[in-house]
């Protein structure tokens, strides 16, 4: 209960209070419907993309596994552990209903790069890295969304509370102390109305 | 032959003769590829020359990791009884090479990858590791040194370290050429070794999409078919490279490893067809009585061997089917 002195001047206040508070409300729940829209479609681009991902590197791990039966692990790591592929990785904000959520993009070379020797390694790991190289640019464009999924998730918790907090705290405490002072502001008037009618009589007396 | 020359590789050859006789038979490697899983494999290792490595690991995961070791053994007991223990050095340059690489690309990078230790320079190769990347030629022997000289001078101009790669194979092949210098036998199987790898590269550089200067760098000279014409092929798509490629003494390997090609879309085969290739020519060279034919048949063998374990392990300790395994296994010496 909000504690609130009984007068008239307070009563004015606290009504402009709920007039904001009610506005505050209806704007914050246009916002969780906002978010909660965005989030749906986000989650299933989420997971269009994760299931690309997966049978992606389903593909890549499966050649990797032929390559790794004609070499050994000494000659893969040799291959390979020195790259000389460059590949861009750009980060961009997009805005969503005040929530900045990140969009990364990953590019790699188009020619693909044989750092490898070509005589002492098998064709197959030809292949695997470049099966690994199409899961990666997945990987990252996945890592960003998934990043947005979490702050959005977030942000539509953050405004869930706020609009229930509004609706079943801020807004009924209000009223009810509207209510109070109105009550007792009736109550001195009527309590005044008596005096003065006591007052008349002693005096008609 | 000379009496002379017989003697010097009588005692030799008898040796590899009673070596041989220990390589997986067909029947064992059949098993092998038919068995339920890793463990099976092993025991059927058990029995055979790979017995006492089966009993040093717990699990077939760390069997993997004593091949090399093996193979070490096989190459240190030719050496004690063969007459040109150079001959041996030969093969396992490409050990010497992959050290050599690595050597170099860790000091280039600053990031660390597995030595072999097997070849001439094992010993010398982890010492470097620790050392400056300047100090590396004057420890080695001298055709190494000239090697990594040659090489870290190219990618000093170009950063690139696909240098590294391309330029120590060719470097590799110099130095083996050197080596089968005395033996038009080996000169013959190098050349082999050579075209092989040379149609290998032009295929998979289609296939990848590089450039005519990249091929131009990565092919190796001094194969059978001659590097410009193999540049020529280049110019024209995979289905007339593989035609021309037909006109050559590896018609049939090609053609075959094209038809497999079309079909999944996997070299897998042909390479397989490359390494039989090899081993069927080697085997021909078999039953010379005296002169070093048969150790280089058997050095190969063991080679193969090893190669054909690691995949039907590797296989069964990822669930491969059988069927698949047994495509990718090399042919056996015996």
């Amino acid at each position: 209960m909000i504690s609130a002195k009984a007068t008239r001047m307070e009563l004015l206040n606290i009504k402009k209070r709920i007039k904001i508070a009610k506005r505050g409300h209806k704007l914050l729940k246009d916002k969780r419907d906002g978010l909660m829209k965005q989030f749906l479609s986000i989650v299933n681009e989420n997971m269009e993309i994760r299931k690309r991902v997966e049978s992606k590197l389903h593909m890549a791990y499966g050649s990797f596994l032929l390559t790794r039966a004609t070499m050994s692990v000494e000659e893969i790591e040799g291959a390979i552990f020195y790259p000389k592929k460059e590949s861009l990785l750009a980060i961009s904000y997009q805005n969503i209903m005040g929530v900045n959520v990140p969009e990364i993009e990953m590019q790699i070379e188009k020619e693909r790069s044989v750092e490898y020797s070509l005589v002492s390694t098998t064709s197959e790991l030809d292949h695997s890295l470049e099966l690994f190289d199409e899961a990666l640019v997945d990987m990252i464009r996945l890592a960003g969304i998934q990043k947005s999924v979490e702050l959005l998730a977030l942000e539509i918790g953050k405004t869930r509370r706020r609009v229930n907090a509004l609706e079943h705290v801020l807004i009924p405490q209000l009223e009810d102390a509207a209510r109070y002072i109105s009550m007792k502001l009736d109550e001195m008037e009527r309590s005044n109305f008596c005096n003065l009618m006591r007052i008349k009589e002693i005096i008609e007396a | 032959m000379e009496s002379k020359a017989v003697n010097k590789y009588a005692y030799s050859v008898g040796r590899v003769r009673a070596l041989e006789t220990k390589l997986l038979d067909r029947d064992k490697i059949e098993k092998m590829i038919d068995a339920e899983d890793a463990e099976a494999v092993l025991h059927i290792l058990s029995e055979t020359e790979y017995g006492d490595r089966v009993a040093e690991v717990k699990s077939a995961e760390e069997f993997e990791e004593t091949l090399y070791r093996y193979l070490k053994r096989k190459y240190a007991v030719i050496k004690s009884f063969y007459p040109d223990p150079e001959l041996v050095d030969l093969f396992t340059l490409k050990y010497d090479f992959h050290n050599l690489k690595v050597l170099l690309k860790s000091k280039l990078s600053d990031q660390r990858a597995t030595l072999i230790d097997l070849g001439a320079i094992a010993d010398v190769v982890p010492e470097l590791m620790k050392g400056d990347i300047s100090e590396i030629s004057k420890k080695l022997p001298e055709s190494y040194a000239r090697a990594v000289e040659r090489v870290l001078g190219e990618f000093n101009i170009s950063k690139d370290p696909q240098i590294i790669d391309a330029g120590l194979d060719a470097e590799m092949f110099n130095l083996m050429f050197e080596f089968a210098s005395k033996s038009e036998f080996l000169l013959k199987l190098l050349q082999m070794h050579i075209d092989l790898a040379n149609i290998k590269i032009l295929i998979r550089s289609k296939k990848l999409g590089k450039s005519k200067k990249f091929l131009e760098y990565a092919l190796l000279e001094r194969g059978g078919l001659p590097k410009d014409v193999l540049l020529k092929m280049y110019d024209g798509s995979l289905d007339t490279m593989t035609s021309e490629l037909c006109k050559s003494e590896y018609e049939e390997i090609i053609a075959d490893g094209a038809e497999h090609y079309k079909k999944d879309g996997s070299l897998l085969w042909l390479e397989k067809l490359f390494d039989d290739f090899i081993a069927e020519h080697v085997k021909k060279a078999k039953y010379i009585t005296f002169g070093l034919e048969p150790l280089v048949g058997y050095i190969i063998a063991n080679e193969n061997e090893v190669k054909l374990i690691r995949t039907i392990l590797i296989g069964k300790l990822n669930e491969i089917p059988s069927e698949q395994i047994k495509k990718m296994v090399r042919e056996g010496y015996v």
